[in-house]
């Protein structure tokens, strides 16, 4: 047995060998810090430049990663300025002949959100059918083109319902705008500009700027987390509200409640009837013919009116070109000789005629509008909207940018590779609050 | 007091219990290394291992000669036991391997001193056999220091680790997947380095073990595919065989010319094992064969003794 003495002698050398061995660790540690980083790099680099060219790489250590199925890993690529060049994002996928986890690398820009490679990783255990030569068939029709991805018969898909889309009638093509006239509580002076090609409204954007120049506008804002709203962040509540638009192409669809509300949009939360309001306006504007540039030019006229032609000096443009202004001190500006609210398109061309029959929409396919939110009881419709129900992957069709024809007499295979690739676009997508 | 209670004192001549208390503080480095790249499963495995080995054997010993003895050379098995797993390797297996090796190798066989092979290594096959999937159960050092999840679900086990890819000062320091307290060997080192100074364990054991692995490698490194002879004792973990499996005095002998044959041996077994197998098995099967040899030796030497002793009294 030991005595006293002894265990006390032991303690000593125990606590001495402890801290000793600490620091000789600690060190030890950090001292091949540098030796890790370069042998990581290394390992990077030789797995990941096929696929995005970049001086480093490092990978994302995110909470969203570990519950996002089908993600395995992501790495962010960079320029040698420390700028990043693009993401590398291991996804596993199902080949659904075998049933077998196939693992791709897909390289992704991050300006241009453009396909840079798409390779097997390292990580595959080669259990799937599906061959190198195979993906790189997919890789040689989706390289440097944007994403997300679609392939032949989903094109079909798409046109077919592309001729059976409800269009509104009398629409003008051209890029047409529309801002509310007086600024809300924060400042925000709300805006929506709406592209309409072929007779169909190809793209919507809503955003509001601040009358205090200092301050970001609001989709910035909401994505610094500086301007918050229940529910998702503002930012995605008006990217899915503008997609879900160019889908239904009917502002009415959306149908807005009294409470100037939706329910049947996913993730909208925010009052819409600004946005209701101002797509109106653009689409009367459209079918009077009165485009962006008509409007921002009839808005300096009648803020130049207003101040008796000091315009220049009232600096109220914007370092984007919008004119910030707010008509609330003003309440004749847009009064009618019969006591009505005008609009500046009617406030310039005096031409009052009414564009905003909603209800003589066609729809190629036979359907029929069934009235819009001015003939529904708050809102309510009979059916639910399915704005994003014919989709690729999950992602609605108007977000697909490219389309492909796959690998000839393979479609499934096809299919799961362009899966990869779309699920990767679908991560981005959530991680960095992407809007398109 | 019974020949098999003395039983440790049978291989040297130094107190017990001051032996036992030398190599478990020698464990002290490698058990830091292990807790500061694995974070707390590393601790609380070890905790569980030798605490299952000290209480299973206490148990033992009072069911079966109804009297108590020190816990400290259980908890120096449950310790190396625990040192020689995987950092992901769930606390069921750990319990199996840690009662396999004091209730099935030391308990069975008579207790302390009558064990034929190293509790430990024996522990250790044990966990090898029937878990196999297990090995796998490797970490990246430094990552997910506060995770637990894995001494209760395990791990999916990490792919192929290519330590060439690793540089000199992450293989010396340890900083590469590896078992708990086999990577680095200059821990393994200064464990080493403090058994010999406290007079426990002969430097000669060691030496001769690692000679003559070198030996032996020098010799085959033409079949060992360009490995260098560096390389293969910094990253097998036949360092860990030379600091604590050797230094066994219940199952191999710790001083005179047959500890040095022992060492020998066990080197010869590794170099022989390392053409058909990798991993823990050359750690543990070449001390786990050595031992299983040493009552040949002892028998052999004492023959060798007797006659040499009864030629000298019949010359005059």
């Amino acid at each position: 047995m030991l005595n006293r003495k002894s265990i006390m002698h032991f303690t000593i050398e125990a606590a001495l060998l402890a801290i000793g061995s600490v620091l000789l660790v600690m060190f030890g540690f950090f001292a091949t810090n540098s030796s890790e980083y370069a042998r990581v790099q290394n390992s990077y680099i030789q797995d990941f430049s096929p696929v995005l060219d970049a001086s480093y790489y490092e990978m994302i250590d995110s909470p969203l990663i570990d519950g996002y199925e089908g993600v395995n890993a992501v790495y962010e690529g960079h320029e040698a300025d420390g700028s990043r060049a693009g993401f590398v994002i291991e996804v596993e996928i199902t080949d659904h002949a075998t049933g077998q986890p196939l693992t791709l690398l897909v390289g992704i820009d991050d300006n241009t959100a453009q396909l840079t490679g798409l390779m097997r990783s390292p990580n595959d255990d080669h259990s799937s059918s599906i061959t190198d030569e195979q993906i790189a068939v997919i890789l040689g029709q989706t390289y440097n083109r944007q994403i997300p991805v679609a392939y032949g018969a989903h094109v079909q898909d798409l046109e077919m319902e592309a001729n059976e889309q409800i269009r509104l009638e009398g629409l003008n093509d051209g890029v047409y705008y529309a801002q509310t006239l007086s600024a809300d509580r924060s400042g925000y002076i709300d805006y929506v500009e709406m592209s309409i090609e072929n007779g169909i409204i190809t793209m919507v954007q809503w955003d509001a700027f601040n009358t205090d120049m200092n301050i970001k506008n609001r989709r910035e804002s909401s994505l610094d987390g500086v301007y918050e709203v229940s529910g998702l962040n503002w930012a995605s509540q008006s990217y899915i509200l503008c997609h879900a638009l160019m889908d239904v192409q009917n502002p009415d669809m959306l149908a807005m409640k009294s409470d100037g509300t939706t329910d049947i949009i996913d993730g909208v939360t925010v009052n819409i009837r600004t946005f209701i309001e101002l797509c109106v306006e653009c689409i009367e504007n459209s079918r009077a013919g009165f485009d962006k540039e008509m409007y921002l030019a009839g808005l300096q006229e009648i803020v130049d009116g207003l101040f008796e032609g000091d315009f220049e000096s009232l600096g109220v443009v914007n370092d984007d070109g919008y004119i910030v202004f707010s008509f609330d001190g003003y309440p004749g500006a847009f009064m009618a000789p019969d006591g009505s609210q005008m609009n500046v398109r009617q406030r310039i061309t005096g031409d009052m005629a009414d564009y905003s029959d909603f209800d003589s929409a066609s729809a190629d396919g036979g359907e029929d509008l069934v009235g819009g939110v001015r003939n529904n009881e708050d809102g309510v419709r009979s059916s639910e909207l399915t704005y994003d129900a014919d989709s690729i992957d999950g992602l609605p069709m108007s977000e697909i940018t490219t389309f492909i024809d796959g690998i000839e007499g393979q479609p499934q295979v096809s299919t799961d590779i362009i899966s990869a690739i779309n699920n990767a676009y679908k991560f981005l997508k959530d991680y960095l609050n992407w809007m398109a | 007091m019974s020949l098999k209670h003395m039983a440790p004192f049978i291989h040297t001549p130094m107190n017990d219990s001051y032996m036992q208390m030398v190599r478990l503080i020698s464990l002290i480095p490698v058990m830091s290394i292990a807790v500061i790249f694995y974070g707390l499963r590393a601790a609380l495995l070890i905790l569980f291992c030798a605490g299952v080995f000290a209480i299973s054997d206490d148990i033992c010993t009072r069911l079966r000669e109804n009297r108590h003895d020190s816990y400290l050379s259980s908890l120096f098995y449950g310790c190396a036991f625990a040192l020689l797993l995987p950092p992901d390797t769930p606390l069921y297996i750990a319990l199996l391997g840690s009662l396999f090796g004091s209730v099935v190798i030391r308990q069975l066989a008579g207790g302390r001193g009558s064990a034929l092979i190293h509790p430990s290594c024996a522990a250790r096959l044990f966990v090898r056999i029937v878990f196999p999937a297990n090995e796998a159960a490797l970490a990246i050092p430094g990552k997910d220091r506060f995770a637990l999840e894995s001494l209760i679900f395990g791990s999916d086990g990490m792919s192929y680790v290519n330590l060439h890819e690793y540089y000199p000062a992450e293989i010396l320091m340890g900083r590469y997947p590896s078992f708990l307290g086999t990577a680095c060997a200059l821990m393994m080192v200064v464990g080493l380095v403090y058994l010999i100074a406290k007079r426990v364990y002969k430097f000669y054991i060691p030496v001769a073990y690692i000679s003559m692995l070198s030996v032996l490698l020098l010799i085959g490194n033409v079949y060992l595919e360009g490995s260098s002879i560096q390389m293969f004792i910094g990253t097998t973990g036949v360092m860990f065989t030379a600091a604590y499996l050797l230094c066994d005095d219940e199952t191999i002998k710790q001083f005179g010319p047959i500890a040095i044959v022992q060492a020998f041996i066990c080197a010869a077994l590794t170099f022989l094992l390392s053409f058909k197998t990798s991993g823990v098995d050359l750690i543990v099967v070449p001390v786990i064969f050595t031992g299983l040899l040493t009552g040949i030796f002892e028998y052999a030497d004492k023959v060798l003794r007797t006659t040499w002793e009864e030629r000298l009294h019949a010359k005059p």
